[in-house]
């Protein structure tokens, strides 16, 4: 009995993961031709950011397969919105990642220049990021729909911030953390801004122990604390609003001396 | 126009004939257009053997008019029947997916593609082969160049 012919290989694997398909293309001859074929990425191309994905296409050097658009959105996510926000890809998922810049949150007493500094920072993705001079009542909160992130997934929200040598008052008192969905509250979580302890990540579970600190990135040189997760719904038109933030208003407590980027929400990868 | 419901009849490759309501047979896109034209023939179907094309009509007489209901009831009996449906072997499902290529149906296609991505997702790449009837027939060359250079073993 013969295989199966290369259309159907496709199909087959564009119904499993980027990763899977990577696995599989080591099967045979046949195997790599169909992982290779541009209709088993476009597949993994997100439909619900279909004109972000075309700009992207536009961008590259033509002609581009559907791979490579892919591969560049992994690599290196794509700005956007005049240098405001961002959007990537997790390469064994092909869920979207999405990043809003500082400009895109809402941060308290954000356009004060005597708390907040605003610059260009040459590390970051994005135009802006603002450094915080100090000041007591801290809240960040980023809010976005889900019509911008991938269906049925399980995402997590990440301050994305750097330390300065200035850094003072954070490392006191922990902040709070929460991630509310259409409303509703459905993580709720304590971190310490700065880790004088030098432990690493959430230690514990979400209830009593476990604090989130600033863990470092990969590749970017910035660092993320955990705010905390949340799953998707069904998509399409039925988008509804997520809220992840941050706050530390205990004990008019000065704090001072970092840099945030803005604030990512990707998949958890299980 | 008639309002009985008119019947084409077709023939496997092992010369079998089957009899289908033009309502199904349309939703074949490969020989719809011979349906259109009102060919009264047996059409023939060479790369279809009878005891595949009857399960395919079984498949497509069930889902006529039932997939896109929206009673949740009928939707989930339709959903235990298709479980039931693909029990079959190996050999039978792979068969399935060539019929449903070649006839160009959608539903009956993508119905038994992910049945094997499901099934493929914990298997090793040896497990693979064997399930597919493939053979590493990579030149130690590219052997090499698929370890070393590819973007997901190297990592993005």
């Amino acid at each position: 009995m013969e295989g199966l012919p290369v259309d159907c290989l496709s199909e087959i694997l564009s119904l499993t993961s980027p990763r899977e398909v990577c696995r599989l293309s080591t099967v045979s001859s046949s195997f790599r031709s169909a992982a290779e074929s541009d209709a088993v990425w476009r597949k993994f191309l997100p439909y619900a950011a279909d004109d972000l994905v075309r700009r992207l296409a536009d961008a590259l050097a033509f002609p581009s397969s559907n791979k490579e658009v892919f591969v560049r959105l992994c690599r290196r996510p794509l700005i956007f919105d005049t240098g405001r926000k961002s959007f990537g890809l997790e390469r064994s998922t092909g869920s979207i990642v999405y990043m809003l810049s500082a400009r895109e949150l809402s941060i308290t007493w954000g356009d004060d220049p005597m708390y907040w500094s605003w610059k260009s920072v040459p590390e970051s993705r994005f135009a802006e990021a603002v450094e915080l001079r100090f000041i007591s009542w801290l809240e960040i909160e980023a809010r976005v729909s889900t019509e911008s992130l991938s269906p049925h997934t399980l995402y997590r929200a990440y301050l994305v911030l750097s330390i300065t040598k200035r850094a003072h008052g954070l490392d006191s008192v922990p902040a709070i953390t929460w991630v509310e969905v259409a409303g509703t509250r459905v993580s709720r979580g304590k971190a310490l801004i700065q880790n004088g302890c030098g432990s690493e990540g959430r230690g514990g579970g979400d209830e009593g122990g476990g604090w989130s600190v600033p863990v470092g990135r990969d590749g970017d040189g910035w660092k993320e604390i955990e705010l905390g997760e949340f799953v998707t719904g069904a998509g399409g038109g039925d988008g509804v609003e997520v809220r992840a933030g941050l706050k530390e208003v205990e004990g008019c407590q000065v704090k001072g001396g970092i840099v945030v980027e803005g604030i990512e929400l990707r998949p958890k990868i299980l | 126009m008639s309002s009985k419901k008119k019947v084409i009849t077709l023939r496997s490759s092992d010369g079998e004939i089957f009899e289908v309501e033009e309502a199904v047979a349309l939703e074949w896109l490969t020989i719809k257009p011979l349906v259109e034209s009102g060919c009264t023939d047996a059409i023939p179907l060479p790369q279809v053997t009878g005891n595949i094309l009857a399960k395919v009509i079984e498949y497509c007489k069930k889902h006529i008019g039932a997939s896109e209901s929206e009673d949740r009831k009928i939707l989930y009996e339709l959903e235990s029947w298709d479980a039931d449906f693909i029990k079959v072997d190996q050999g039978t499902l792979f068969d399935l997916i060539r019929a449903a290529d070649y006839l160009t149906i959608k539903t009956l296609f993508e119905f038994t593609c992910q049945t094997v991505a499901d099934t493929i997702k914990h298997k090793t790449i040896e497990e693979v082969r064997h399930i597919f009837r493939e053979s590493n027939d990579f030149t130690p060359e590219e052997e090499k160049e698929i370890r070393g250079k590819s973007w997901w073993l190297q990592g993005l």
